[in-house]
């Protein structure tokens, strides 16, 4: 998936000094290989969308402010074909 | 002025702190704050997690020390500074102007307590197997921000040998949230710069080395 090799980049680039950009990106990496592998919750995803805005407000420097971003918004924009799949099976 | 605890970090090693007047009833002396509604006029340079603690209001640090320079690493701080785009770390942020401060708004909260669960998603083992169990700082947060799940995992498979090479200092890894206060201490207090941390790309964590 094309959001994959960004938040493998955010994960590499990340310096590492404040907590929400460290450990956060790396979540959201997980995250987005569980949706590559069809084994999420939706639940979960909740939960990492609101990570991703707190990640927005509660990080040091711009990449960590910014990094949840893409995210965000194709999670948002293109749900449909990324739920596509889960959509006529059964919802975890 | 008597509330503030002076550091021991030597000269060279002291973070920027902005010039205050000698004479603090002089004009430009004192900065007013609003925090809380509450109301308080702090020495020029203060920072936020001061002038709390001068005036009773509880913020939850761990990478914070008195003892030594700012840091900022932990975000668990974070106080809601009115026209800011985003939450400043209170340790980080001197007071140079009048500002308005919310210390547990609903967004605080949420920030701190993703915080915390992403902390507690890279410390591994259980608490009741621990030596520091009922004497640990990260454990007294975790209660007092009602974490009661693992939102984000929590591992117990240790990834990391314990390192017992000397004879006075156990270090386990695992166990480490990367707070740097062991990293910091040699540099601001010994300036000897024993242990460093590097970031290490290919398993996205840091190594420390002693040496």
């Amino acid at each position: 998936m094309f959001l994959k090799t960004f938040m493998e980049f955010f994960v590499e680039e990340s310096c590492g000094q404040c907590t929400p950009c460290r450990i956060g990106n790396q979540k959201l990496l997980e995250g987005v290989e569980m949706i590559e592998k069809n084994q999420y919750t939706f639940a979960h995803i909740n939960n990492l969308k609101e990570l991703g805005e707190t990640m927005k407000i509660a990080s040091k420097c711009g990449l960590g402010q910014s990094s949840p971003n893409p995210f965000l918004s194709i999670l948002e924009d293109f749900k449909e074909e990324i739920f596509h799949s889960k959509s006529d099976g059964v919802y975890k | 002025m008597k509330h503030l605890k002076t550091s021991r970090a030597p000269i060279s090693q002291k973070a920027f702190v902005p010039t205050a007047p000698e004479n603090v009833d002089t004009i430009g002396g004192t900065v007013t704050v609003h925090i809380n509604s509450k109301t308080l006029s702090v020495p020029f340079g203060t920072t936020i997690l001061e002038a709390c603690r001068m005036s009773d209001i509880y913020i939850p640090t761990l990478c914070a020390h008195e003892d030594l320079g700012i840091g900022g690493h932990c975000r668990l701080c974070l106080v809601d500074v009115e026209g800011m785009r985003t939450l400043q770390a209170s340790c980080a942020f001197p007071i140079t102007a009048p500002i308005k401060v919310k210390t547990s708004t609903i967004s605080v909260r949420k920030a701190r307590k993703h915080i915390m669960e992403l902390l507690l998603s890279e410390h591994v083992g259980e608490c009741y197997a621990c030596v520091k169990n009922g004497n640990c700082e990260l454990q007294t947060l975790a209660k007092e921000m009602g974490v009661d799940a693992y939102m984000f995992g929590h591992p117990n498979v240790s990834k990391y040998p314990v390192d017992r090479s000397s004879y006075s200092v156990i270090r386990d890894m695992d166990k480490c949230i990367n707070c740097r206060r062991c990293v910091r201490t040699c540099i601001d207090l010994q300036e000897v710069g024993c242990p460093r941390s590097y970031w290490q790309r290919s398993r996205n964590s840091y190594r420390y080395i002693y040496g």
